[in-house]
């Protein structure tokens, strides 16, 4: 502590008094008790001070703190933390849990209600009761009403069914149903894009379509609630994420760099000036900082860290 | 170790409160680099079990002493190192289980989940500013603390909440104070 700062005991007894007049109806005698110790000694009242100041920096602090922090405790009472196994900064190793019910029961208790969602930068992959393969990329908000039911609010995801039950997957912008196969759903702002890997045809139901259209093995369709785009063939590199590599060919850096953002924590931004540029390559996701440095080895780029979470590129 | 830290703690701070970083300094944390590096880098691998992880640890814990101006003496090098990388992992620690809570948060909070990028990131960082403030109070006085200071519930509801009674919420509200007070002046802030 700094030299000039008021000792302990002064500190405590200052704290007793402020709790004192917080309480529900501070009688007029605590009042002037109080004010009568903070005169006495100009300690008193320096101590006094230092409490009012210490209690400034709340004023900014969100209504949600509490429940945050709290939870956050919660968090690393469960042991889901020790300093010898963490990760941080982005990429949580991938975990494939078994599960017996609907919902894994570990990843219940950990998520509360949202079971299948992930955080930035981790994918995870859940084998679900009848051997689907499920896994989830880096950001993504979703849910299992049913056993056999998805609800994707944000984000993207890969299933691989075997075919023991159909099964309907809702985004904002609208239903599909998958009987058998791999397919792979992306919700986004912008759409979402359906991509079937492989199996028997898929339906899909935007909410702006005027009939369902079948989407076939090896399709891949985008819509959102105003357009249905046309049928492409699906793009291989585009669930490159299931086995942790970002695989990109001529992709703008303006839209890497938004790809790439998706998976570090923090802001990344790039230069509109620097959408001449493009980008081709297999990047390991589980390094971004790394994945920075090589774009910029290979381009004439700069990048600029305020913190280690706030990164800006610009050109050179 | 306190006493070490006031011992080598010699700091010029300008007006701005950054260290100046003299010569000296350069040249001390080079040396304390190149005599330290080898087993503090083998140190954090152990601990993070991923080398790119480490790595930047590394840089980080070194950082931290260029930036704090503190540059301890050859005999005590090993167990300053050792305290700083260490804090560094609690610190990463934390920011862990709180970006955790604040990401499980906001998916049960649509209000919340509005906010833009650079918002979320401040509100992290005040929330782990506050988590480290009330870093030594038990559990209860914490929540209570954060219950009165937070969401300004009366003593009687947070002594229902709690299973307390105000007479003890009003004790977890003093120590809350105390310890936040006593946390900002030790930080120097």
């Amino acid at each position: 502590m700094m030299q000039n700062s008021p000792d302990v005991e002064r500190i405590q007894t200052a704290a007793h008094w402020m709790a004192r007049l917080w309480s529900d109806i501070p009688s007029d005698q605590d009042h002037d008790a109080c004010k009568a110790w903070r005169d006495e000694d100009p300690k008193n009242e320096h101590a006094w001070q230092c409490l009012m100041n210490a209690q400034e920096r709340f004023g900014e602090v969100p209504k949600e703190a509490s429940r945050i922090i709290t939870r956050s405790r919660q968090l690393s009472r469960r042991r889901f933390l020790s300093l010898t196994g963490f990760a941080t900064g982005g990429f949580l190793a991938s975990t494939m849990y078994q599960n017996e019910g609907n919902y894994n029961q570990l990843l219940a208790n950990f998520m509360g209600t949202s079971a299948f969602t992930t955080a930035t930068g981790e994918i995870k992959s859940v084998v679900l009761a009848d051997s689907s393969q499920l896994t989830i990329n880096t950001a993504t908000v979703m849910a299992m009403p049913t056993a056999n039911t998805l609800a994707l609010d944000y984000g993207e995801f890969l299933l691989d069914s075997p075919g023991s039950q159909p099964y309907h997957v809702k985004t904002p912008n609208g239903l599909i149903r998958l009987d058998k196969g791999q397919l792979h759903v992306r919700h986004t702002s912008k759409y979402t894009r359906v991509s079937l890997y492989r199996g028997q045809p898929a339906h899909v139901t935007g909410h702006d379509m005027q009939a369902t259209t079948i989407l076939n093995p090896g399709n891949s369709l985008a819509f959102n609630t105003s357009e249905t785009q046309s049928i492409q063939k699906v793009n291989p590199d585009a669930i490159s994420w299931v086995i942790g590599k970002l695989v990109v060919n001529r992709m703008p850096l303006t839209d890497f760099i938004e790809e790439l953002s998706r998976y570090r924590k923090g802001v990344l931004r790039v230069s509109p000036a620097l959408n001449h540029l493009a980008v081709t390559g297999v990047f390991t996701l589980k390094d971004t900082d790394r994945i920075l440095q090589q774009l910029r080895a290979s381009l004439p780029i700069k990048l600029n860290r305020l913190t280690r979470y706030w990164v800006t590129i610009s050109a050179v | 170790m306190r006493m070490i830290i006031i011992k080598v703690g010699f700091v010029y701070r300008d007006f701005n409160g950054m260290n100046k970083i003299t010569y000296k300094m350069q040249t001390d944390l080079t040396q304390l680099y190149q005599a330290h590096q080898a087993w503090l880098s083998i140190f954090l691998r152990k601990r993070l079990h991923c080398s790119h992880q480490a790595a930047d640890l590394l840089q980080d814990t070194y950082l931290k002493i260029l930036v704090s101006g503190k540059i301890p003496p050859e005999e005590y090098a090993r167990q300053y190192l050792t305290r700083v990388a260490k804090g560094l992992l609690v610190d990463q620690a934390r920011r862990w289980r709180i970006e955790q809570a604040y990401l499980d948060t906001i998916r049960q909070l649509p209000e919340v989940n509005q906010e833009s990028p650079e918002h979320r990131l401040q509100t992290i960082e005040t929330l782990i500013e506050v988590d480290e403030l009330l870093h030594n109070l038990p559990e209860k006085a914490r929540q209570a603390f954060l219950l009165r200071r937070i969401e300004g519930l009366s003593y009687r509801t947070i002594a229902e909440q709690l299973k307390v009674s105000v007479s003890s919420v009003e004790k977890y509200i003093a120590r809350g104070l105390a310890a936040c007070t006593i946390a900002m002046l030790k930080h120097n802030l």
